[in-house]
């Protein structure tokens, strides 16, 4: 082969390689295909669940987003419907969330599944949590700084139950998840949950005090910058959430979700859960009436 | 207190080189002659570097020899008193002999002017200082005008930039961001000297140009690894670049134009052979022409400028240089980050060589700072500047009849940087930088070496030396002994073998997210008294052969090995932190070089094989990843490097190009784009979510092979005896290769190196 035909046949090899366009695969093939994030409200008849392709851009056009189908599924009952989707802009960003309009029972699991259009398949389940009472004893206090027993009752196996204190200042309701001064505590061979705290205590997840006067002072002599004189009246609530098992993961990091820690999902991201919110009055007759 | 610590520390360093200098610099050496030889261009009266200068016996046997050095000077200490012949020869010059008587104990100064030669024949190389793309010793290669001529550049003229990427061993990130990585080594770990003053970044954001237009370049010595005692500050290269000095004997301009840059030139005497001045501007105009050229929008400006006043008194020389060097543009074009970065540098050097003088002496001074930013849309940004002033002395010395070299150096570095976050309001992370968001830091380095030339046989050359630095703060050394070593089993220049070991210490680190190529914004800052210093241990051996009289070929294995290199913490989400854990990085790789030289043909081709390999604990680096190390090869990994260049002249024309292949680099790939909502508390249909983009094990993935031809050439007519116009055509990446420079997860977009780029440039010489 003379130098001549050498030279043709270099630049026609590389011309050919000049042809291909090159596109990287940005994404690490993976499992985990979809993100979920939602938690169930027991007794809400409409539930939303988010689902989203965690390889598709934010972005994205929503006939493209609308790649896969999700199945809700009732595993004590054995029957299963697939969800309908409904778009929600954010910011431009179009989202899926998925419509459960299904009546949930207590202590139910349930689970969903999303399947991509190449038979990819992520799946998580969610139990809902049983019912819970609370007992307040005494149900009215004659003071701020009277302790009161609260009590959850029919908490099994891992469920757990957060509270909130609500109370009314210059016209408006504030709330504050208890947890500074007490926890609620397993009560030994019962299902109940239970702890001690008077209004005082509970003020200062509310209104809590500067830094400054936490350091080197045990939390029961807090105090919160709004003190029980100070309050419209003594009208209180408190709103409790009773946790199904799936939360019990997040629960020791006060539930702050690591979505990819979790755990929850199959093939997937994100969270899925089910919980019961409910609310109760009390009052106490150490706050003067100060409408 | 500073302020107390650095006057004591001026005073300390003051005395300490004002003891070194009155030290006896010549013991029982009082027979012995010096012979100094400064050899001189007749056309311009500047200095000729490199030159080869061979002491012969009267009886016709070589009793010493050498290359000039960048003043164009060389000095042969130990001289027996008697009469030998002196022979000079330089590439394009006419060589010279003359006879010289020496007395006992004389010391002499030879001055010599070259004129300009039609031929290039006759040379004979003694010294291993002919340059050109196989001339590599033990990782140092010298590269003059001539080699970065060869290379396709849109000009006007060549640069040094487009030069080192030809090289195997050095890699880039892509055609932006002026980041070189020689033979495993980072950015942050090369020293780039200009004339001895200490310049961070003179690469522009466009890769293919440097404040280094071969217009103002006399020669680079470029130290892949291995350099020797003299050098310190850098775990990796040593890029030392001499200007070369105004024309001593007449003026001339010179202006320029490409679709990339335009520039000008003017210089000449201001005392005919002894004061001459050179100035140099360039500015970008890509960012204008580039959209048209190549159909996509070239965001980059940069500008440089040079001043250069130079003295030549008999016996003494002096030069000096302010640099300026202004660059800004994304590197992205989509993304709304813009990257700028300044260099400012003024400086002092002079050496006296003259007959009163037993010893030379090279004393620099001056004062260099490096000015970086990263700036979002909103004009939010972070900063990270460095300040140097640095004072160097340079002397030889003899001891027992043996030459020694020794010298010092007192650098003074102010580091400060602002690192708020970019985009505080949509990232919901007021300091990105998670330490606090600034940095002031003084730090005062006094540095030394000594080192001395063995010369067993003729054939044999052993350099050993050692270099300490020593840090103001903790009082700390370090201990950095080198070696280097060449062979010419032959006593010819036509078989060389080659070998370098050393250990070296760098007490300045610079830290940036490796992952995100899209910024080469980098904080700078001093190494903590409390952590490592990082470290290096260098091996290198070569072997360079010629055959014939014009086929060269040259093979070098090196081994680097750095220890505490600090790396920042990745997060899985994109973003950085000066949180450093400290790597154990690996590098073992292997040059190939070929050359093939004719009168009209000068073909070479490379190949370069490394692999790099860094290893730090999981805990520290990559703490969602369970494992107690991680081990990963960085993105600056090419594992495999070929370079074909091929040069021929065709009657007034030359035409030059290079192909250059390049295996992929790794990078880190996506694990998620997600919209995070925090269950419980946030409901999916009340709220959007926290956007994230989530990383994948780090550099898991890999980038396609990299591939370019660049094609150029170019002619010179005479336009008048006082007019000459150069003219260049050519194309970067001539078959429009896609080239992916990397993946953007701020914008999740593929980003690709520039298209075809035609140019055509032309520069008008006045004489």
């Amino acid at each position: 082969m003379s130098i001549k035909y050498f030279g043709v046949l270099i630049i026609a090899v590389v011309g050919l390689m000049a042809c291909d366009e090159v596109f990287i695969e940005p994404f690490e093939v993976v499992d985990a295909e979809y993100s979920v994030y939602g938690a169930m409200e027991l007794d809400s008849t409409t539930n939303y669940v988010r689902v989203k392709d965690i390889q598709s851009p934010l972005l994205a056009d929503i006939e493209e987003l609308r790649n896969f189908k999700v199945t809700f599924e009732n595993l004590e009952a054995g029957t299963s419907k697939q969800l309908s989707d409904s778009i929600i802009y954010f910011n431009n960003n179009p989202t899926m969330n998925f419509i459960i309009d299904e009546e949930l029972e207590p202590r139910t699991a349930y689970k969903l599944t999303i399947e991509g259009s190449e038979g990819e398949v992520a799946t998580t389940t969610a139990t809902t949590p049983g019912v819970s009472t609370l007992s307040l004893t005494p149900e009215v206090t004659q003071d701020c700084f009277e302790d009161i027993l609260i009590e959850f009752d029919n908490v099994q196996g891992d469920e757990f139950i957060r509270f909130e204190l609500g109370v009314q200042y210059q016209g408006s309701f504030y709330f504050g998840e208890v947890k500074s001064v007490r926890q609620l505590q397993k009560v030994e061979g019962t299902d109940k949950v239970a702890v001690i705290l008077n209004i005082k205590n509970m003020l200062v997840d509310v209104f809590p005090p500067v830094a400054e006067a936490t350091v080197n002072v045990p939390p029961r002599r807090w105090n919160p910058t709004v003190n029980c004189n100070r309050l419209d009246n003594g009208v209180m609530r408190i709103r409790y959430t009773h946790f199904g098992p799936e939360f019990k993961v997040i629960e020791e990091k006060t539930l702050a979700l690591d979505v990819l820690e979790s755990g929850d999902v199959e093939n997937g991201i994100g969270f899925f859960g089910a919980k019961n919110t409910k609310q109760i009055m009390f009052r106490t007759n150490g706050v003067p009436n100060n409408n | 207190m500073v302020i107390k610590s650095v006057r004591k520390l001026v005073l300390c360093g003051f005395f300490f080189g004002v003891l070194l200098s009155l030290l006896p610099t010549q013991i029982l050496a009082q027979t012995r002659s010096t012979l100094r030889v400064l050899v001189i261009s007749e056309e311009d009266g500047n200095p000729i570097i490199g030159a080869n200068v061979i002491l012969y016996r009267k009886s016709g046997t070589m009793y010493k020899a050498g290359a000039t050095n960048a003043d164009g000077l060389l000095e042969f200490i130990n001289v027996n008193n008697g009469t030998y012949d002196l022979a000079i020869s330089s590439i394009g010059f006419e060589s010279q002999e003359t006879e010289i008587i020496l007395a006992p104990g004389e010391t002499r100064v030879y001055r010599t002017e070259l004129p300009t030669a039609n031929s290039e024949l006759g040379e004979v190389i003694v010294s291993g200082t002919r340059s050109g793309a196989v001339q590599r010793v033990a990782g140092k290669q010298t590269i003059s005008v001539s080699d970065i001529q060869l290379i396709p550049a849109p000009g006007p003229g060549g640069d040094l930039s487009v030069y080192l990427q030809t090289l195997p061993g050095v890699v880039t990130s892509g055609d932006r961001g002026g980041e070189l990585f020689i033979r495993g080594g980072t950015p942050a770990q090369n020293l780039i000297l200009v004339d001895k003053m200490p310049v961070v970044k003179p690469f522009h954001i466009s890769n293919l140009f440097s404040a280094f237009p071969q217009s103002v370049i006399s020669n680079v010595d470029l130290y892949a690894g291995g350099f020797g005692a003299e050098y310190e500050g850098a775990t990796s290269s040593v890029m030392d670049v001499s200007l070369r000095q105004g024309n001593m004997r007449k003026f001339q301009s010179q202006v320029a134009a490409s679709p990339y840059i335009v520039s000008a030139m003017a210089e000449g005497p201001l005392q005919r052979d002894k004061q001459s001045l050179l100035v140099m501007g360039r500015y970008s105009v890509i960012e204008q022409a580039g959209p048209s050229l190549t159909g996509e929008d070239v965001p980059l400006k940069f500008s440089d400028i040079l001043a250069r006043y130079s003295i030549n008194w008999d016996g003494f020389t002096c030069n000096m240089t302010a640099l300026h060097t202004y660059d800004r543009g994304k590197i992205n074009p989509q993304r709304d980050i813009s990257l700028g970065w300044e260099n400012t540098a003024v400086g002092a050097r002079c050496l006296g060589y003259s007959e009163e003088l037993k010893n030379s002496v090279d004393f620099t001074i001056g004062y260099s700072t490096y000015k970086s930013s990263e700036i979002g849309f909103d004009d939010l940004g972070r900063t990270s500047n460095i300040s140097m002033g640095y004072l160097r002395m340079d002397n030889t010395g003899t001891a027992f009849d043996h030459p020694y070299n020794y010298g010092f150096r007192w650098n003074l570095n102010f580091y400060k940087a602002n690192l708020d976050e970019p985009f505080p309001e949509i990232t919901g992370k007021p300091q990105r930088f998670g330490l606090g968001a600034t940095l002031e830091k003084y730090t005062s380095i006094f540095s030394t070496y000594l080192s001395t030339e063995f010369k067993p046989t003729n054939t044999l050359t052993i350099i050993p030396g050692v270099t300490t630095q020593i840090r103001q703060e903790n009082v700390s050394m370090t201990f950095e002994p080198r070696l280097r070593m060449t062979w010419k089993p032959l006593g010819t220049d036509n078989q060389e073998i080659s070998f370098a070991v050393g250990k070296y210490a760098q007490l300045r680190e610079a830290i940036t997210d490796e992952r995100d190529a899209g910024t080469v914004f980098y904080v700078y800052k001093p190494v903590a008294v409390d952590d490592p210093v990082p470290t290096a241990i260098h091996a290198i051996t070569g072997y360079r052969q010629r055959i014939g009289n014009f086929i060269e070929a040259n093979i070098e294995a090196y081994y680097k090995h750095n220890s505490n290199v600090p790396v920042a913490e990745w997060t899985r989400e994109p973003g950085n932190t000066i949180r450093t854990a400290f790597a154990e990085a690996e590098t073992f790789g292997l040059d190939l070089q070929f050359q093939l030289k004719t009168d009209l043909l000068y073909v070479t081709l490379g190949y370069g094989l490394a692999e790099v390999e860094y290893s730090a604990s999981a805990d520290d680096l990559v703490a969602w990843i369970e494992t107690d190390e991680f081990v990963y090869n960085p993105s600056h990994d090419r594992r495999h490097q070929l370079n074909v260049l091929a040069s021929y002249k065709i009657g007034k024309f030359t035409a030059n190009a290079i192909w250059r292949y390049s295996s992929g680099a790794p990078y880190t790939k996506l694990y998620a784009i997600d919209l995070i909502v925090r269950v419980p508390y946030q409901d999916p249909i009340q709220n959007q979510g926290k956007a994230v983009t989530l990383y994948s094990v780090p550099f898991d993935g890999s980038l396609p092979a990299f591939q370019r031809l660049d094609v150029s050439i170019d002619r010179k007519f005479q336009l008048s005896p006082s007019l000459e116009l150069e003219t260049e055509i050519g194309a970067i990446n001539s078959y429009d290769m896609t080239n992916v420079f990397y993946f953007d997860v701020n914008t999740l977009r593929q980003v690709n190196e520039l298209p075809m780029l035609p140019y055509a440039s032309i520069s008008l010489n006045i004489n």
